[in-house]
């Protein structure tokens, strides 16, 4: 069943054109869903749009069969869905510690706070070890896993991630994206966007090709790596299987 | 004159230009709003103090504590009437800039005509009264503005640092989006943010009624000042703002000494533009990165 549903949703940046062109989209409960597609696709925008930062123009994005569009970015967190974006979004000043306790500004109880704080820092060894020091001066690998484990903390029904993987390390991302099925496992449903198609797909069930804001595609993520046409439009450049083509 | 005595005079002044400064440069952070109206503020809230201390007798520096409050609903009121229809626009920061602007020449307006232009101040008894410390002095009246905004200033840091929507502001200042994402909601924050700058800009005010004299059109030569202090901090650092009004307000005591009272407030810009050539985004600004 789809939790998250968009219908012919259109949105774009302040008075400029309109990025997403109708959209039409589910999401099923529990999976993990890859939207892949070329730069500039609105891949991006689209997720900023489901999570309340940019007003959708016209169309419908429900939750749970409740409209979420036209809430803001923190009734839409209040609605379950928790989003990290490429830039991790990370208070740079304040310590790893600190950062992750911002979660608690949603989450309300302060002991479930402590308790989710000290899970994360187990689950995360090497922010255990840079709890105090502030964010900025984390590798952009460990800035990824604060900014997953902060959405850890919140327990979201539903993740959207905008490119985890980027500017990582091929190792740091197989860990980044080792995360990501430990949200699908622990039965959190995820909308999961990615440049390193490849990568994204093996780690999804379903999958979505966009293309000049509107979608082209989706089936089953084994499918799309197997269809030999998307192959050659949107993972030809990665075949080589080391998902290296990022210029 | 000695080298300690005018030092006391930069710093205990300087205290006080941290107070005015830290409302401003926190809109700033928050909401990246230059608010030119932040000096026409303390401008209302000095006749605020005055009328209170010729009709009621209430000394100033118990004023702040009627000067403060109603400043932050004026505040607050403003933002909300004001500032929080332009909030989607993608020409928001420069497009405050010119209606501060205008609410400035408003207030200044409105100021000139209940109490026409001619200069005021209060007198309270420690406005000249001096403790002699073997062969310094130290001026009462600045002493006392100086407790009194380090005091506000403690306050507000103890605010920022342990309670939630301090939390929340600080949040907003280094992020405004990744604030959202965490579940701030950004425009309560900013009414928020808003109402205590003006506020604080209400509460100076007060000391401004004593310490210097004032008219309507005086928030031209304040606000000029102003963004010198936090534009050398770096806008959006509050640290900068007090860090920058110290230490400027101390290097303008000298070169009063040294030059006279008329260039004390080229200091300030000579200042400016030294630092800014050094060191653009200011002493503790953040570069901008792309």
């Amino acid at each position: 069943m789809a939790v998250l549903e968009l219908e012919d949703v259109r949105a774009g940046y302040g008075s400029g054109p309109d990025i997403l062109n109708g959209i039409t989209l589910g999401v099923d409960e529990g999976e993990t869903t890859c939207v892949i597609g070329p730069n500039g696709a609105g891949k991006s925008t689209m997720l900023k749009t489901i999570a309340g930062l940019l007003r959708v123009r016209s169309g419908e994005i429900r939750f749970d069969g409740k409209r979420i569009d036209g809430l803001r970015a923190d009734q839409v967190l209040g609605e379950g869905v928790c989003f990290v974006p490429t830039d991790r979004s990370l208070f740079g000043d304040m310590t790893v510690r600190e950062n992750l306790a911002m979660a608690g500004y949603s989450l309300g109880s302060r002991e479930v706070l402590h308790e989710r704080i000290d899970e994360v820092l187990e689950m995360f060894p090497i922010l255990a070890e840079r709890s105090s020091q502030r964010a900025r001066t984390l590798s952009g690998g460990q800035q990824q896993m604060a900014a997953l484990a902060r959405a850890w903390i919140l327990r979201p029904r539903m993740l959207l991630v905008d490119e985890p993987s980027m500017g990582l390390a091929p190792q740091v991302s197989d860990q980044v994206f080792g995360v990501i099925r430990d949200f699908r496992e622990a039965g959190m449903t995820v909308l999961l966007v990615e440049q390193n198609a490849r990568k994204g797909l093996e780690c999804a069930q379903w999958g979505c090709v966009l293309d000049l804001g509107t979608k082209r595609f989706d089936g089953p993520a084994d499918s799309i790596l197997a269809n030999p046409e998307i192959h050659e439009l949107y993972l030809g450049r990665q075949a080589d299987g080391n998902g290296g083509a990022r210029p | 004159m000695n080298v300690i005595q005018i030092t006391i005079f930069g710093v205990l002044l300087g205290g006080v230009y941290a107070l005015m400064a830290t409302g401003l440069t926190m809109l700033y952070g928050v909401m990246r709003v230059i608010n030119l109206a932040h000096a026409a503020f303390m401008i209302v809230g000095a006749y605020i103090a005055f009328v209170l201390y010729r009709d009621l007798g209430i000394d100033p520096l118990l004023s702040m504590l009627v000067t403060g409050p109603a400043l932050f609903v004026v505040g607050v009121l403003v933002y909300q009437l004001l500032f929080r229809p332009l909030a989607d626009n993608p020409r928001f920061t420069e497009m405050t800039v010119l209606l501060s602007f205008g609410l400035a020449l408003a207030v200044e307006g409105i100021l000139g005509s209940i109490f026409s232009n001619i200069y005021h101040s209060t007198d309270p008894s420690y406005a000249t009264g001096t403790i002699d410390i073997g062969s310094v002095f130290i001026p009462t009246g600045q002493l006392y503005g100086f407790i009194a905004s380090l005091v506000l200033l403690a306050g507000l840091w103890a605010f920022l640092y342990y309670t939630k929507p301090g939390y929340a502001i600080r949040a907003t200042m280094q992020d405004r989006a990744a604030a959202q994402i965490v579940g701030v909601n950004v425009d309560r924050i900013s009414a928020l943010a808003f109402g205590i700058g003006v506020g604080l800009a209400g509460a100076a005010g007060s000391l401004l009624s004593y310490l210097f004299t004032f008219f309507p059109g005086s928030h031209l030569l304040w606000i000029g000042l102003l963004l010198s202090l936090i534009v050398v901090g770096g806008l959006g650092s509050l640290k900068g703002a007090f860090v920058g009004a110290v230490g400027l307000s101390v290097i303008a005591a000298f070169a009063t000494d040294e030059l006279g009272p008329e260039w004390s407030y080229l200091t300030f810009y000579v200042l400016l533009f030294v630092i800014l050539l050094v060191r653009p985004q200011g002493l503790f600004g953040k570069a901008e990165t792309i």
